[in-house]
């Protein structure tokens, strides 16, 4: 069960970032059961919501039990309410922070594997949007998007004005500096147009079209444009795409659970090889020693 | 969401040692929904956790801290290293002193805690539950209520403990012994680690502080039996005792918090925030269109 607070310098932000890990290391397993190959491990890149940080899911979720059971290493990211984008205004670049610094720092410090094939890219809300576009724009480092009541916001954008702030709680010109925009409209077909670059990766690099998991709540405000992203990439032509309806949920952080354990269980391919051993997560796991029985921690065996 | 994950010198083990404390302070609140009384010093429940564990583990193996948010509840989360709460007298070391002393004196040193009886609570899960009811027992003037979720009461494990390895149970005689502070096993019964003379002792000489009790338990669990057992035994001593039953809940953290959950329903706690902008429980709904106009509960005059 092993957690770190990680505090490590950023060159796309010029200063110290923390983010949130959960290793499964050191998973317990009965020595008398199947054990998982040791390699480098698979990776989720999680990214959080407005208003939070990389705290979030450590706090608010169970990712800790969900992690270890499927042996994938999670880390958590905060967007600091940027939206993931790199901007010329601001000089922050919030993408480059992700698929440049963390990715980069995370690998060279653990044991992390650096193929496609076992990285993928998550977030909830804010982090939803941001793993559709940082996912997208970068095709050749992640194999699959998991967005999550993403905040597809373009059209709250769009109309933003400069004397009132819009739906989201931003004023033009934030968005303007967020986005390295001049002029708004110049959102459209840009790098953080979700629409945009699902055009682009079809055109461009269609052999590098990750498979895409998108969720939302059924009382959750995001359910529309989640939807209406999930209709757009299939009239696209997109080749893998997911969507999952959350029955009874709103925005909240039971529906990211669930819906993410949904995307653990269903859509990555991640190794379950840990369920059949000694489960943490789910009403069937039971932490009970048993007649006999011989344990280990899987860095001893 | 405010945790604090911290490192404080015990002296009651003379080293430091790991802590959480989750505070609500910082809850988002809507601005024309009920508040909870501000500026109050926060009820506080101490929360043990199980063997095999640390403090890390509660909050992050449950949804514990949306709970004590959405409750205005303060949560001190502390490890027992596998001791068992016990006085350790051979190692010069108390495990029940840690709690019962350092921790909470130190917790309502540096945060702002009540120190009401009425106000401070003790529970925990597994081993944590069998720490809840010997310190709670021990401590009445301490602790108003004692929560104890699929308690794992030990007293056969310490009484019929051996010394070799081909047991059930990973701590050896001698491992008991010497965290209990015992010549041997046999001394435990009727002791003051001693959960059943406990009782009875507080309801013969200060029946007046008896805490309430609140002990949940998964019907699947294999301490159900013990803990049947040992509710009917409070109950008889004329100990308030609410009794409730996870359904086929097994000895994992979803049996737990389901039954944590049914604990904070039934503490004296407030429940405006969970009415306000609640952040556990289907109703949550932390959207986009309540992003204008919230506050923090900190930011909030009274």
């Amino acid at each position: 069960m092993s957690h770190a607070t990680i505090n490590f310098s950023s060159s796309s932000l010029r200063r110290p970032i923390t983010i949130n890990a959960v290793f499964p290391t050191d998973k317990t397993i009965r020595d008398d059961q199947f054990i998982p190959e040791k390699k480098p491990m698979k990776t989720i890149y999680f990214l959080e919501g407005m208003t939070g940080n990389y705290i979030g899911l450590s706090n608010y979720t169970r990712i800790q039990s969900i992690a270890e059971d499927y042996n994938v290493c999670v880390i958590m990211i905060g967007g600091e309410n940027m939206w993931f984008a790199d901007s010329q205004i601001t000089g922050n670049f919030y993408d480059r922070m992700v698929y440049h610094d963390i990715l980069k720092y995370t690998r060279n410090t653990f044991n992390l594997s650096d193929k496609r094939e076992d990285t993928y890219i998550a977030g909830f809300s804010m982090g939803g949007f941001g793993a559709i576009n940082i996912g997208l724009r970068h095709p050749d480092l992640f194999s699959h998007i998991v967005a999550m009541s993403p905040g597809l916001s373009k059209d709250i954008i769009l109309a933003a004005a400069d004397d009132e702030k819009s739906g989201q709680g931003y004023l033009a010109d934030s968005y303007r500096a967020m986005y390295g925009l001049k002029d708004l409209a110049d959102f459209e077909n840009s790098d953080d147009d979700y629409e945009y670059l699902a055009r682009k990766v079809m055109e461009e690099t269609p052999e590098l079209m990750p498979r895409i998991y998108l969720s939302a709540g059924e009382k959750d405000e995001l359910l529309g444009c989640t939807t209406a992203y999930y209709e757009y990439l299939k009239k696209l032509g997109w080749k893998d795409v997911t969507f999952n309806l959350q029955k009874g949920l709103g925005h909240s952080w039971q529906e990211l659970e669930e819906s993410l354990y949904k995307a653990v269980t269903e859509f990555l391919p991640l190794d379950g090889g840990f369920r059949g051993n000694w489960i943490e997560y789910g009403p069937e796991a039971n932490y009970t020693y048993d007649n006999n029985a011989h344990y280990a921690i899987w860095y001893d065996v | 969401m405010a945790r604090f994950s911290t490192n404080f010198m015990s002296e009651s083990i003379k080293r430091a040692i790991p802590l959480e404390i989750v505070l609500p302070t910082d809850h988002c609140v809507m601005p024309n929904g009920p508040l909870p009384e501000l500026n109050r010093p926060y009820r506080t429940l101490y929360y043990l956790e199980g063997s095999m564990g640390n403090s890390s583990g509660p909050v992050n193996y449950s949804h514990l801290q949306l709970l004590a948010e959405d409750y205005n509840l303060a949560v001190v989360v502390i490890g027992g290293e596998n001791r068992w709460w016990g006085h350790a007298t051979r190692l010069d070391e108390d495990y029940g002193d840690l709690v019962t002393v350092d921790v909470v004196n130190f917790t309502r040193r540096a945060f702002n805690l009540s120190r009401k009886r009425e106000d401070t609570f003790i529970g925990g899960f597994s081993m944590g539950g069998h720490g809840a009811y010997v310190l709670g027992l021990r401590n009445p003037d301490l602790f108003g209520a004692i929560i104890a979720l699929d308690a794992s009461l030990q007293k056969m494990a310490i009484s019929t403990s051996v010394n070799e390895k081909e047991r059930w149970d990973p701590t050896p005689k001698s491992g008991y012994e010497t965290i209990l502070g015992l010549d041997k096993v046999e001394d435990w019964v009727g002791s003051d680690q001693d959960y059943e003379w406990l009782a009875k002792n507080l309801a013969e000489k200060a029946p007046e502080k008896k805490p309430a009790i609140f002990s949940a338990c998964g019907t699947a669990d294999g301490l159900y039996g013990f803990n049947q057992e040992y509710t009917a035994y409070l109950k008889g001593l004329g100990y308030d005792v609410t009794c409730y039953d996870v359904q086929d809940g097994l000895h994992n953290y979803f049996t737990c918090e389901a039954g944590l959950e049914a604990a904070l329903k039934w503490l004296p706690l407030e429940t405006q925030i969970h009415e306000n902008y609640p952040y556990f429980g289907t109703t949550a709904n932390v959207g986009f269109a309540n992003f204008n106009g919230w506050k923090t509960l900190y930011n909030v005059e009274a």
